[in-house]
């Protein structure tokens, strides 16, 4: 038989996929607001085309560096991570990005201008 | 008003009333992009509620707007001495109590503003002057927000004065100390005063019982002071407030990675007083290491405690510690304080019947210090690994699937090893809607009281939203 056959290393035939933020609060490119003695909670759910990647997330305010109070959640079909930031004019007009990495190192992220009302 | 749907008892807007009395379930839903219209809210769970069928129905938030006006003794273009109703620059809030409802703005240069807030009742409504204006300010509670509302034009008025002087020791005026009035039963301060070189300050207040709170600015070594009065109509008020001594000794030490090999810059040191020998006050500072590690504070005398909290990102765990500062000291050296590393904590998650669980996401959150977390999700082989304090940790699993339960434990990774118990619990899920309509892809966070989070979810494309959770 003339010709010969070859298989693709399997990461060729099935190249990572990056992860894609999906949905979040506040909207992407829209402000993230502080006003209340609670604080607020901003959030994004992932999808992974790759479906069995394990995520990390990592979340940082500009001129603060990581941030330490965000929680990962599973539910149904979806993934995610949530924070919770304080009601402290520090974060005023700094800017808090969420980035989404897989295993591979391929990232998504999205990024909101905080602004904080009042102290109480 | 929109009918919405109700489940037991016919719940109104944001679901039961809040029972102060009671630890009372609640379900904080941060609607996503999906619904720009609609604002984070919560709905409290009625006694009698399913939590197997919960019918959650928010509805998008309303505009509540006024006017606030006050009195001012210097007003602009004025003939004469003070004018009434001149427009107040201040902070005005609507906030639903044990809720993450509501919103606040500051006042237009006309006095005019406008909030935000889902309908809803229970809203604790606020006025509070900018600092440096003599005014009263005002606190109303329960209060029933359901349509557009205009408040109208909102006067302080005059209030009644109160006055007096801050001293130290031997009757020493200390100048630049706070002062802000707390109202008793909200909580709510007022406007801040600054003590001047006499040590006098006035504030107003309108009748009823507050607290006034002496402290000193970021960094000052003035302790925190609460005094009880009342405030009579058209009365006045003299309180004195006696600091004791202010006298500090410079507290210094440099911290270092375990074996005292390298310097750690950057590292928060929170001093919290336990006892203070001559006030009977209390004070918290803060400071950073700087480039060699150093950090170093002037506090007053009496017992005290350090937190040592390393960036989130460091390889080097909290740590904290005790010391005194006697009355005679002008220095006390804490010398070098090596700050311990965090550890491998590997364990695998479980369900009741031992059986290995794969894709659980684990958050491990440090008890006290800044309470950071860290997340990780189970492999395949249901194991995962977390670089940890040592210390105690509290340990939230979240399952994958709708069979287990979002499973809390208390562990120390120093000698905890094993596996970690998932349970099965119960089923709360329901569908949140607004005004009939599913509301997709919004997070659902099922907190109790004290703000102890049980669960996460996120409602599906119709809504409707399911989870496990141990029992409450």
């Amino acid at each position: 038989m003339n010709g010969c056959f070859f298989w693709l290393p399997i990461e060729e035939d099935h190249p990572n996929a990056p992860p894609i933020i999906e949905f979040s609060s506040p909207e992407p490119e829209n402000v993230f607001r502080i006003d209340t003695p609670t604080g607020a909670v901003a959030w994004v759910s992932v999808f992974d085309p790759d479906q069995s990647d394990v995520m990390e997330y990592m979340w940082t305010i500009n001129g603060l560096g990581p941030q330490g109070t965000s929680q990962a959640f599973m539910s149904g079909n979806y993934q995610g991570s949530s924070i919770q930031l304080s009601l402290d004019p520090v974060y005023n007009g700094r800017v808090l990005t969420c980035t989404v990495y897989d295993p591979a190192g391929a990232s998504d992220r999205r990024s909101w201008t905080i602004e904080v009302e009042g102290g109480q | 008003m929109d009918s919405h749907m109700a489940a037991g008892d016919a719940a109104g807007p944001g679901g039961a009333d809040l029972d102060a009395d009671a630890n009372q379930l609640r379900i904080d839903i941060i609607p996503g992009e999906s619904t720009p219209f609609l604002d984070p809210q919560s709905w409290l769970v009625g006694e009698d509620e399913d939590l197997g069928s919960l019918a959650i129905d928010i509805l998008p938030s309303i505009t509540v707007r006024g006017q606030l006006v006050g009195y001012t003794a210097t007003p602009y273009g004025a003939e004469v001495p003070g004018a009434d109703e001149t427009p107040v620059d201040g902070l005005v809030s609507m906030f639903r109590l044990g809720t993450i409802a509501g919103s606040s703005a500051s006042t237009e240069i006309n006095g005019n503003f406008s909030l935000q807030v889902p309908p809803s009742s229970g809203y604790q409504f606020s006025a509070i002057p900018a600092e440096g204006q003599v005014l009263p300010f005002l606190v109303e509670v329960d209060t029933a927000i359901e349509t557009e509302t205009d408040l109208g034009i909102i006067d302080l008025g005059y209030g009644s004065p109160v006055y007096g002087r801050v001293t130290a020791d031997n009757d020493e005026a200390v100048l630049g100390a706070s002062v802000q009035l707390q109202d008793a039963a909200s909580g709510v301060l007022g406007p801040r005063s600054m003590s001047d070189e006499n040590g006098h300050f006035i504030l107003r207040a309108k009748p009823g019982e507050y607290m006034v709170v002496v402290s000193g600015m970021i960094g000052q070594a003035i302790p925190t002071i609460h005094t009880a009065i009342e405030v009579i109509e058209d009365e006045s008020t003299e309180v004195n407030i006696e600091l004791g001594s202010l006298n500090t000794a410079t507290v210094y030490g440099q911290l270092f990675g375990p074996k005292l090999t390298t310097a750690q810059r950057d590292v928060r040191v929170r001093f919290s007083s336990s006892q203070l020998n001559g006030s009977e006050g209390s004070l918290e500072i803060e400071t950073e290491t700087d480039g060699d590690g150093v950090f170093s504070r002037s506090l007053l005398s009496g017992t005290w405690t350090a937190e040592l909290i390393p960036p989130f990102d460091s390889d080097l765990a909290p740590s904290q510690m005790t010391f005194t500062v006697n009355d005679d000291q002008s220095m006390v050296n804490l010398g070098e304080v090596p700050l311990p590393e965090r550890i491998n904590f590997r364990s695998v998650a479980m369900d009741p019947t031992g059986n290995p669980v794969a894709g659980v996401a684990v958050n491990a959150r440090e008890l006290g210090f800044d309470g950071f977390i860290r997340s990780t999700t189970t492999d395949a082989e249901g194991w995962f690994e977390l670089m940890l304090a040592p210390h105690p940790m509290a340990l939230t699993l979240v399952p994958p699937g709708q069979s287990l339960a979002v499973t809390h434990a208390m562990i120390d990774p120093v000698t905890d090893r094993g596996s970690v118990a998932m349970s099965r619990g119960e089923t709360v899920e329901g569908r949140i809607t607004s005004r009939g309509i599913g509301v997709p892809f919004a997070l659902l966070e099922i907190r109790d009281s004290t703000g102890l989070l049980y669960a996460t979810s996120l409602s599906d494309s119709d809504g409707y939203f399911s989870v496990r959770m141990e029992a409450f």
